[in-house]
């Protein structure tokens, strides 16, 4: 049986990878269950962009009708819409359009069986989801800000120089890319404490390998949701 | 467009290798993929027997032609294979058409009632068994005996016209195999193209294949006829079959859609021999075609270049029209083979997600 964990973004796909890992790794009695997204990271789909999530899920029939996938979980941002929203208009019309469930979910962190017939055959699935949230609203780097390891460490300077350089020209820098840009600052300002050189450095950048219990506390109350959710795929 | 005759749903039962199988929602065009040894072919052939019977007689000799497509020059010696492991009988059907074939023992039926002298003599010979062959509500029972020397063409045995195929009932379906493609099988498909009077349009789709092509002439010989190819700025023409696979089998299946107007057209392995910069070119006319001459088509495919160029071009055509089935094997149940029946667009994109719809 195959678990699958749908993404928005690649940021939340590293951040999911590296923090499966580390629960695999520090509780694998607890989280065994977790073993084939943590061993294939072809399991956590980065749907990006418009209707995505519906191709994601549309293709995932296959190997529903195969038996082969169980559970589907579904992580997007609360952003300014809030958890409901997001639910209503985002995560359940594209499962709507997938398998013709109407409002297949209606809280988030909750496992709901999806039954349904094709080509006479009765085929069954859970799926369920989580939003990132602070509050009800944000996404995934507000978490990642507020569990970072290193309060101390300076904060990126040229970031916030060029978000008021461009608001000196009327032109409002999109919050949703500031906080993405500090996220990566704050990964490229905490490898170059590692005396690492800087072709090391831009590597670790690129591959996203700063997604490290050194540099997140992932044992933070605030990613208790987050646990909870992944436990859905027992 | 006149499309009353396309098959929207088949439900096969133990036929080859699929026990219970049904698949809803087909369309005019419809590409077929998955795994190999998963049943495309045999998804072909069910739907081959099921479009060709429209009597018992069409129905026997559209098995004895997959079986001598299938196992060819064995004449003799070719086996009844379409019925499932372990099972005595097979059902195809469709929402107009519904043919059925058992085997079974000889004592469980009476003796034939008409007044075939061939039957009698073979039931004469004491067969064990008798095969039941059905479509719709007609039904008749032979010796299985004499059912096996039909699939094998065996004239010498075989003389009853009972079984004589009328030409007509097949002349809009046709089957263009994985193999290459001889010049008999061209000439029957060019057939119709002369009779429709399209030769030039031939012409320019093949110039859209190779730019050098000019055009396609016949050259007559004693014993039949060959293919030949006028290339631009050369006199003399150059047979067909020296252009390359993939040039024969493009033509192929232009004439066949043509030839199978108003009916179907059955391509296997459709990729083969042709170039993947091509496929494009393939889907469109073969999309475009299709509409024009009201023909079903289905193909299979390994490929998934193939899979992804049908998909980038179904998005700019008729995508309500053009649908993918995958086909496979269930994780629990090795034996047990499922079909999904994708829409045509995203499939580039399903790709590129990570699910291997192939």
């Amino acid at each position: 049986m195959k678990n699958i964990l749908i993404v928005e973004g690649k940021t939340d796909k590293k951040f999911l990878e590296s923090y499966i890992d580390y629960l695999c790794k520090t509780a694998p009695e607890k989280y065994y269950f977790l073993d084939d997204i943590d061993n294939d990271n072809d399991n956590i789909k980065d749907a990006t962009g418009q209707d995505k999530i519906f191709s994601v899920l549309n293709a995932q029939r296959i190997f529903i009708n195969k038996r082969e996938t169980k559970n589907i979980g579904i992580l997007i941002d609360a952003d300014n819409d809030g958890i409901d929203k997001k639910i209503e208009e985002k995560i359940n019309p594209a499962i709507q359009k997938a398998f013709g469930t109407e409002n297949a979910i209606q809280f988030p962190n909750q496992k709901y069986p999806i039954t349904y017939t094709e080509n006479d055959r009765e085929n069954t699935f859970n799926i369920f989801c989580h939003i990132f949230n602070l509050n009800g609203k944000g996404e995934l780097e507000d978490i990642l800000r507020k569990i970072r390891t290193n309060k101390t460490l300076q904060s990126p300077i040229c970031l916030d120089k060029f978000v008021q350089c461009m608001g000196d020209f009327n032109i409002a820098y999109p919050e949703k890319e500031y906080k993405k840009n500090w996220v990566y600052f704050y990964g490229y300002e905490s490898l170059k404490k590692e005396q690492l050189n800087i072709e090391e450095i831009k590597s670790k950048l690129k591959n996203n390998e700063y997604y490290t219990p050194k540099y997140w506390d992932f044992d933070n109350p605030l990613l208790n949701e987050l646990k909870q959710f992944l436990d859905l795929f027992q | 467009m006149n499309d009353m005759h396309f098959v929207k749903s088949i439900k096969i039962k133990n036929f080859r290798c699929f026990n219970s199988l049904t698949v809803e929602s087909l369309s005019r065009v419809n590409l077929l993929g998955g795994y190999n040894n998963i049943g495309k072919s045999t998804f072909l052939e069910a739907l081959e027997i099921i479009t060709q019977s429209k009597t018992k007689v069409d129905f026997i000799n559209i098995i004895k032609d997959i079986i001598y497509r299938r196992q060819g020059k064995n004449l003799q010696d070719n086996e009844f294979d379409m019925i499932a492991y372990d099972e005595s009988w097979f059902e195809l059907e469709t929402t107009n058409n519904c043919v059925f074939l058992e085997i079974k023992s000889n004592n469980t039926i009476s003796i034939l009632e008409d007044e075939d002298r061939i039957d009698k003599q073979y039931n004469n010979i004491s067969d064990t068994l008798q095969v039941e062959l059905k479509v719709n509500d007609d039904s008749d029972k032979i010796p299985h005996s004499r059912f096996i020397d039909i699939i094998n063409n065996d004239s010498s045995r075989y003389r009853s016209p009972r079984y004589r195929r009328d030409l007509k009932s097949s002349e809009n379906i046709d089957f263009i195999n994985s193999s290459t493609i001889d010049e008999i099988k061209l000439a029957s498909l060019y057939g119709k193209v002369i009779d429709l009077g399209i030769e030039k349009e031939i012409d320019s789709f093949l110039g859209e294949f190779d730019s050098r092509l000019d055009s396609l002439v016949i050259r007559p010989t004693e014993r039949h006829s060959v293919f030949k190819v006028k290339l631009k700025g050369k006199l003399q023409p150059v047979l067909l079959s020296s252009m390359g696979e993939g040039l024969n089998r493009y033509f192929a299946i232009i004439c066949g859609i043509w030839k199978s107007q108003n009916g179907y057209l059955f391509i296997d392995e459709i990729e083969n021999g042709i170039h993947y910069t091509k496929y494009e070119e393939l889907w469109e006319i073969i999309f475009k075609i299709s509409k024009a001459a009201s023909c079903q088509v289905f193909a299979t495919t390994h490929s998934r270049e193939c899979i992804e160029a049908f998909s980038r071009v179904a998005e700019k055509c008729d995508r309500d029209n053009i649908k993918y089935i995958n086909f496979s094997r269930t994780v629990d149940n090795p034996d047990e083979i499922v079909a999904t029946v994708l829409e045509s667009v995203g499939l580039e994109e399903n790709f590129q997600l990570g699910a291997d719809v192939r």
